[in-house]
């Protein structure tokens, strides 16, 4: 199932590359494909962990399904810091990086919605809008971090510093552990729900505002 | 050009948070060595409870009271610095999430431990840099602080037969925790960034110490450790501004 929702959001998308003549917009789609095609990549990956690693679902869910979705939402930014790093010079890399994330979590809330067909329909209606306004986010936020650490690092921004990589180490590190603490809190029922909306859209607001001031 | 300064007010603060800090310490042990020589837990449900709270809290201000710093200095120390103790505040917000959600502590080495390592990534070219502007030399016997750090971590995985993934993430965490302490005992001896070498090793021993024992025992709770790692946090925190508001690091 996994294939076939990626699939149907990635073709209708490369197809769209192919009409667009802005290079920004491209870029921005290329990475929001990649996204969901990672989310297919993950689905198989994670499992393959509950099936032959023999661990649980809520081990995977707080500890080892982060660490697999955050290497495979960043793969397109890796392979730009070895194979051509001035395009991390582009602010438009950190947008680039969200947009991964989005794409990502496209098709993992998609898939979750299918898994939920015994809603009624507007049990269904709030079910994708909780998850939208905070899943959707992290999933932007986590990439976005690794996004602007490799942005700044290929400026002047940490060069008093050195030991570049292990800021990108550090980013990867902490994109991780926000995507775990995240999947931790949304355990605790209600509450958790609840913390995980309101710190969803407060940072998605407070991140607009902060864009919006800057430039 | 203009140079940007720390309020008062941020300064004053951060004093006061390493006051709460010590104050909390002092308050923890001897509740807990009382507990310990009466011969019961060392501390109740509800006072673990409390505990994580001061804990947590604590941590939160001092990665605050940096972030706020560092956008008033627009020094990229000061952030580099919050961005630190933010990541292992994280993992300790983590870490309590994980006892109150399974009950019992998160089996050692978790995700967490990305984010208590965390700040060893950005914390080495922090005191790197803090060492060459103090242009002092470091004196060669303080590598045996890391090989001392290393060697204690070997020799426990050896003694309790431990994993090869254990093995080896045990002595890399070791490797980086020991590369830290080693430049900021070199700070605390000498140069002009004593505070903050004193909040470095007093971080660094006490994961050091963490990791040693977590390989013996991976389900592993220290409180009598904690008071440690936030009294530290507080240390580095008033350091960087005070040092910021001095002009020390311009």
């Amino acid at each position: 199932m996994m294939l076939a929702l990626s699939v149907a959001i990635t073709v209708p998308l490369l197809l769209l590359v192919l009409l667009v003549d802005n290079a920004q917009t491209r870029f921005l789609l290329l990475f929001f494909i990649w996204g969901s095609t990672a989310g297919f990549l993950a689905s198989v990956i994670n499992g393959e962990l509950l099936s032959m690693a023999g661990i649980t679902l809520q081990a995977l869910q707080i500890q080892f399904a982060p660490l697999v979705e955050e290497l495979l939402k960043a793969v397109p930014l890796a392979v730009l810091w070895l194979v051509a790093p001035k395009y991390l010079q582009r602010r438009e890399i950190v947008f680039a990086a969200v947009f991964a994330g989005f794409g990502f979590s496209l098709v993992e809330n998609f898939s979750y919605l299918i898994q939920q067909q015994q809603l009624s329909s507007a049990a269904l209606t709030q079910y994708v809008i909780t998850r939208s306004v905070s899943t959707t986010v992290m999933h932007g936020t986590t990439t976005g971090i690794i996004g602007a650490t490799l942005y700044h690092l290929s400026g002047e921004t940490l060069d008093g510093f050195g030991f570049k990589p292990l800021f990108v180490l550090y980013s990867y590190c902490v994109a991780v552990l926000l995507h775990a603490l995240f999947n931790i809190v949304v355990l605790f029922a209600v509450l958790g729900q609840t913390v995980a909306i309101l710190s969803g859209l407060i940072s998605y607001i407070v991140l607009w505002m902060l864009f919006r001031t800057r430039h | 050009m203009q140079v940007m300064t720390i309020s008062e007010r941020v300064q004053h603060l951060s004093v006061l948070l390493m006051s709460l800090a010590a104050t909390a310490l002092l308050l923890t042990e001897s509740v807990m060595l009382y507990n310990y020589l009466t011969g019961r837990p060392l501390l109740s449900e509800f006072g673990f409870d409390i505990h994580y709270l001061v804990m947590n809290s604590l941590l939160i201000a001092s990665t605050g009271l940096l972030g706020v710093a560092a956008y008033q200095s627009r020094n990229l120390l000061l952030f580099i610095g919050g961005c630190g103790i933010g990541s292992w505040t994280l993992a300790h917000i983590y870490w309590t999430l994980y006892v109150y959600l399974a009950g019992q502590p998160i089996s050692y080495p978790s995700v967490a431990e990305l984010g208590f390592q965390g700040f060893y990534l950005v914390m080495i070219p922090a005191v790197v840099h803090l060492q060459q502007r103090a242009s002092v030399d470091r004196p060669a016997w303080l590598v045996s602080a890391v090989v001392l750090l290393v060697g204690a971590v070997i020799g426990t995985n050896l003694i309790y037969g431990t994993s090869d993934l254990l093995f080896v993430y045990s002595v890399v965490s070791a490797t980086l925790i020991g590369t830290v302490l080693l430049f900021g005992l070199s700070l605390v001896l000498d140069s002009p960034f004593r505070l903050f070498g004193a909040g470095v090793c007093l971080f660094s021993a006490a994961d050091g110490l963490y990791i040693v024992l977590a390989i013996s025992s991976p389900v592993l709770s220290v409180p009598y450790v904690d008071p440690v790692w936030y009294l530290s946090a507080t240390l580095l925190a008033a350091g960087l501004i005070r040092y910021q508001r001095e002009r020390i690091l311009e």
